[in-house]
């Protein structure tokens, strides 16, 4: 068996620090790789060295295959964490990391050929009796083709990514006007993704609720899961809010996918931590569709962490290094309810556009039951360049209302300002009847969102708070004085107020 | 001294004065008392009831973010030459990224005769793709970028001579 003493983290954001977080937990040493934009970002400072790779663009950076075997070799890492996104799931990675003798925390590189092409996947679990979506089994470049099977299968249909993930290369075609221009819209959003622009058709279900199942499985044929996630909450096809029990699954239902997500597995001959998403039917109660293998860990793998007490990094540095799991199915136990919200940068009030820019502030919540994990600071860049997810907020309670009393709370007390972020529509969304009821499903966040916006009613506050800070910024520097005098209602002076005079600019 | 702020874009009038604790807002008075400040917050009392705000100025912007309650503000001083752009105006002809972004690719190439809608240029901010559409049928002029380059709202990346037959006929 192995013992790692350095492992390189191939990825930045926030999954790149909450490795790194777990690596140090563990004695083990981190390195960053970075692109040029990210020389001072968190994920950087966080580790124990550093290599940038090249420039902004990801082809030169974060998808350097060669470029992160040679940074290993330098430093001496013997393993490699892919996160998520970037080469998480592409074959390629191992497979170079193998040839220079480092271990890729992650399934092998065939296992990832199998389950990471959802073409492929979907005729291996049609084979081992797991229920799949109507669809294509092979991708397609022929729009003709598309069309022929967009008409078999009947419209609307979903447009997908056959090395996708994350609602990337993703359209729903609802008429066969709209096909040839969502095809090539997938297509190159799918390219610059992945570098892979086939895609494939299936049959659009109307609304269905997005539920995944957890697994680890090690080298030595243990394969257990680690119970459900419910991720019904998305915009364009991403998730926002995931959480854990899923409150449309109960004791039999839970049976039942649990065992569909460990026999998918199987059938895949699966290693290491890995995902089993699946689709649940609102039109035939107890009826879901095996939807893909994400063979990475997830964004939203904090709220199994919370209800499991588990942590998954070191679950997957432990496999990665040959070691049998250290737990048999039985011994998983639950404990209460986790939600978590993804804090992007981008702005709901319009179509949920990106909004890169600088972080001027960032004040999480704290408290009992929260987690926070960011991949950005006061000050932090957030580059046009990369996803545009800067942080995610857990709240755990011992149930599901108490979390949701608890994620609303935390929501209230975040402080994120510079770029544009959902909060406010995070709470508009946890705190409605539906999301407090239960009832999700995908098509919820854009019901909630249509009719919404941003209150105005704290304008006169705003405006206020504004010209109080910009009249003491200038008193503080004009009277120059010290001790708590308190002249017409406003206590004076307080520290250097530095860049507050909205009209001057600052220092 | 009356000032105009747009907060997220909607503009409000405002006067208050140094040692004052009334601030005038549209016409609407408030009471107001800051009890302590820091580099990023202040601790008040607006109304009669006591909350936090925060704030934080971008280095050398005319703009200030400020934070309450899960909700995030830009308030900005409306600059004088700025105002009278309404819809309508220039800006709404402009073809230019609604967020920072990147050039993918330049779909026209100068000179090319581009009906009202067509498809100019693909941008992409955070892997998400956006295609600029032409604001009105024309001829293109100039394409002031080209593939791979940084771009932000505001700027004219293709410009369309509009023939002269056609003025007004789409407004």
């Amino acid at each position: 068996m192995l013992k790692f003493r350095k492992v390189l983290v191939a990825n930045r954001g926030e999954i790149a620090v909450r490795v790194m977080r777990t690596l140090r937990e563990m004695g083990i040493a981190s390195v960053a790789i970075c692109s040029e934009p990210d020389r001072t970002a968190l994920h950087v400072r966080t580790a124990d060295e550093v290599r940038c790779l090249g420039g902004a663009e990801p082809a030169s950076s974060y998808l350097d295959i060669d470029g992160i075997v040679a940074a290993c070799k330098e430093t001496g890492a013997e393993a490699v964490h892919p996160g998520y996104g970037f080469l998480a799931e592409n074959p390629d990675l191992p497979r170079a990391l193998e040839r220079a003798g480092i271990v890729f925390i992650g399934p092998p590189a065939d296992v990832l050929a199998r389950v990471g092409n959802k073409t492929t996947a979907r005729r291996l679990m049609r084979e081992a009796g797991v229920p799949v979506i109507p669809g294509m089994d092979a991708p397609s470049d022929d729009i003709d083709e598309l069309a022929r099977c967009a008409g078999e299968i009947g419209y609307p249909v979903l447009i997908k990514a056959a090395a996708g993930g994350g609602g990337k290369g993703m359209r729903v075609v609802r008429e066969p006007a709209d096909l040839a221009s969502a095809t090539h819209e997938a297509r190159s959003e799918a390219s610059a993704s992945f570098g892979d622009g086939s895609i494939y058709l299936e049959r659009y279900l109307d609304r269905p609720r997005h539920i995944e199942v957890q697994v680890l499985a090690d080298g030595h044929g243990h394969v257990v899961h680690l119970f459900e996630r419910e991720c019904s909450l998305q915009r364009r096809h991403q998730k926002i809010i995931e959480e854990s029990p899923s409150p449309a699954v109960d004791g039999a239902l839970r049976e039942r996918m649990t065992q569909t997500a460990v026999t998918a597995a199987r059938a895949a001959g699966y290693v290491n931590a890995g995902t089993v998403e699946l689709l649940l039917d609102r039109e035939r109660a107890g009826e879901f569709y095996f939807l893909e293998v994400n063979a990475r860990l997830q964004v939203e793998h904090p709220v199994t962490e919370m209800v499991t007490g588990l942590d998954l990094v070191r679950l997957q540095v432990g496999i990665a290094a040959g070691e049998p799991l250290p737990f048999a199915q039985g011994q998983v136990t639950r404990h209460g309810h986790a939600i978590e919200c993804r804090i992007y940068a981008e702005d709901p009030s319009v179509g949920f556009a990106p909004s890169p820019g600088t972080v001027l502030l960032l004040r999480p919540p704290s408290g009992p039951g929260l987690r926070h994990d960011e991949g950005v600071v006061s000050g932090s860049e957030v580059p046009v360049y990369y996803d545009p997810i800067l942080a995610k907020l857990i709240a755990w309670a011992p149930d599901r209302d108490a979390a949701v009393a608890r994620m609303i709370r935390a929501l209230g007390d975040y402080v994120i300002l510079g770029v544009r972020t959902p909060v406010e529509l995070l709470i508009h969304l946890v705190s409605s009847e539906e999301f407090r009821a239960g009832r999700l499903h995908t098509g919820l966040v854009q019901e909630l969102v249509q009719g919404w916006s941003p209150a105005t009613e704290a304008d006169d506050l705003v405006v206020a708070a504004v010209l109080a800070r910009e009249l003491h910024g200038r008193r503080e520097v004009t009277a120059g004085t010290s001790g708590p005098s308190r002249i017409a209602g406003w206590p004076t002076p307080w520290q250097r107020l530095g860049a507050w005079d909205l009209r001057g600019g600052g220092r | 001294m009356d000032r105009k702020l747009t907060v997220d874009g909607r503009e409000h009038t405002a006067s208050m004065s140094v040692g004052s604790s009334r601030v005038t807002i549209d016409g609407r008075e408030h009471e107001i008392e800051v009890l302590e400040a820091g580099a990023h917050h202040i601790d008040l009392v607006f109304d009669g009831k006591r909350v936090v705000v925060f704030a934080a100025s971008g280095r050398g912007r005319r703009e200030t973010w400020v934070g309450a309650g899960g909700r995030a503000r830009l308030v900005a001083e409306v600059e004088r030459r700025a105002r009278g752009g309404g819809p309508g105006g220039a800006a709404a002809r402009l073809v230019t990224p609604m967020f920072p972004a990147v050039v993918v690719k330049v779909l026209v190439e100068k000179g090319q005769t581009v009906a009202r809608g067509a498809a100019l240029i693909t941008v992409s901010a955070m892997k998400m793709e956006m295609t600029l559409a032409a604001p009105h049928a024309g001829v293109v002029k100039a394409i002031n970028t080209k593939e791979g380059a940084n771009v932000n709202p505001g700027d004219n990346l293709v410009e369309i001579e509009e023939p002269e037959a056609q003025e007004g006929s789409d407004e």
